[in-house]
């Protein structure tokens, strides 16, 4: 038996999330085709005009990619809640806020980093130029992981309850309109061949923040849900 | 050396138990027992420091455990009512990353004997533990017990779903550990007799009934 440093716990915990999501694999994949197939249905619907698929491409995308991450939070803690396991985590060595931190690093691995990389493909149906479409990675890549991490919060929140998915979306919706903002006019704007850095820096503002101040509050709402 | 200060709980606005002042000596083991709902393993979450008792303090070697978490947290095993594994991940997986979550590492060899300690092997160390009843599910968990360790043990009812082979080896890492001069503190909703327990923990045992 050897000790083994906080960097090698966060890993251990990592790994196992991404075990654990590829084993249950049906509902890792809930997410990503709930985002595909809802996506693919506004080109069908509308027609094709391409101009009005082009405006609308940036909004249908990051809202889609919103509600596919929410799907999926409502599991993140509350798994661990139900076989005991949480109470493992907390009395872990390692602060439970790192913990967190590692875990929400692993949800973002197995939902957003997988819309994000479906998304240029999908954005193909709504014909957007090359340029866009490079945005709206961009634009994704830096967003997606606030929306795993303010989202984490509302997962932390409602561990243990029987709807959970409803309430956290209500919680957390409201506090991702920044980023859906953002994302959409960063895409916007590079459609129209305007500045679109600002946007994306501010995605990146709020990346940071999020990763910082999340975890902290998901460990205190967790250790509540213990108490 | 274990120590509560006045210790009360109330749980839904109801008074369970209040003033409990206990001492548990190195080497003692601490045995709760009760009815159903009397408050037994919030006591012992109020102990591990998963919950926070309504008042008094926890002491551990004369320190509140609040103050070095880290600390008190690196000494302790908590093993709840319910054995914490994951269904989808096999004995092996679960146990190496409940040891890690200790930050500790134990090598392949070290595992298996851990295992065949509690007579598990072949195709039920590499299952998914989904697919284990309940007792194995009980005795995987309790292999942390061989695997760690740890000066204080605090388990939730861990002779549930035991066999009386599994209720054995129980037995002999509770004796093995409290002759390391460890302590223990154990529950269970039986009226179980110190002796029905182990004869040679008998001596060492302290008791308290809600």
């Amino acid at each position: 038996m050897t000790p083994i440093s906080t960097i090698n716990i966060l890993l251990c915990i990592f790994k196992r999330d991404i075990t654990l999501a590829i084993r249950r694999g049906s509902d890792t994949c809930g997410a990503i085709f709930f985002f595909v197939l809802v996506v693919s249905l506004f080109p069908l619907a509308l027609g094709s005009e391409t101009k009005l698929l082009q405006q609308i491409a940036p909004g249908i995308i990051w809202v889609c990619a919103l509600l596919a991450v929410m799907l999926s939070l409502s599991r993140l803690f509350n798994d661990d809640f139900q076989d005991g396991v949480l109470e493992q985590l907390a009395l872990s060595v390692c602060p439970l806020e790192m913990i967190t931190f590692a875990k929400v690093i692993a949800h973002w691995c197995y939902t957003g980093l997988i819309l994000l990389l479906i998304s240029p493909i999908l954005a193909l149906q709504f014909n957007l130029s090359e340029p866009s479409i490079q945005v709206l990675f961009i634009a994704l890549l830096l967003g997606t992981p606030t929306l795993s991490f303010i989202g984490s919060i509302g997962a932390a929140l409602t561990v243990g309850l029987k709807s959970s998915g409803a309430l956290i979306s209500l919680l957390i919706l409201p506090l991702l309109i920044p980023v859906l903002i953002l994302g959409t006019l960063a895409v916007d704007a590079a459609a129209t061949g305007m500045p679109y850095s600002v946007y994306l820096y501010l995605l990146i503002a709020f990346g940071v923040l999020s990763s910082f101040f999340a975890p902290i509050a998901c460990a205190s709402a967790l250790r509540i849900v213990l108490d | 050396m274990l120590n509560t200060r006045e210790i009360s709980c109330e749980r839904g606005r109801q008074l369970l138990w209040s003033d409990v002042n206990l001492t548990v000596d190195l080497g003692q083991l601490l045995f709760v027992s009760g009815a159903n709902g009397s408050g037994k393993s919030s006591l012992l979450r109020i102990l591990a420091g998963l919950s926070s008792a309504n008042s008094g303090d926890v002491l551990w070697c004369g320190e509140k455990i609040t103050l070095d978490t880290q600390m008190y947290r690196s000494q302790l095993l908590y093993i709840g009512h319910q054995p914490p594994l994951k269904p989808e991940l096999n004995a092996v997986e679960n146990l190496i990353f409940l040891t890690q979550l200790h930050g500790q590492s134990v090598t392949q060899d070290q595992m298996i004997s851990a295992l065949q300690s509690w007579e598990l092997q072949g195709k039920t160390i590499t299952l998914p533990t989904k697919h284990l009843s309940q007792g194995q599910k009980q005795r995987v968990a309790l292999t942390q017990l061989s695997l760690l360790e740890k000066a204080l043990w605090i388990l939730d009812e861990p002779f549930n779903s035991l066999d009386s082979n599994g209720s054995n080896i129980l037995r002999q890492q509770l004796e093995h550990h409290l002759e390391q001069n460890h302590i223990a503190v154990i529950t269970s909703h039986l009226h179980e007799t110190a002796a029905h327990i182990a004869p040679s923990l008998q001596q060492r045992e302290i008791r308290i009934e809600f």
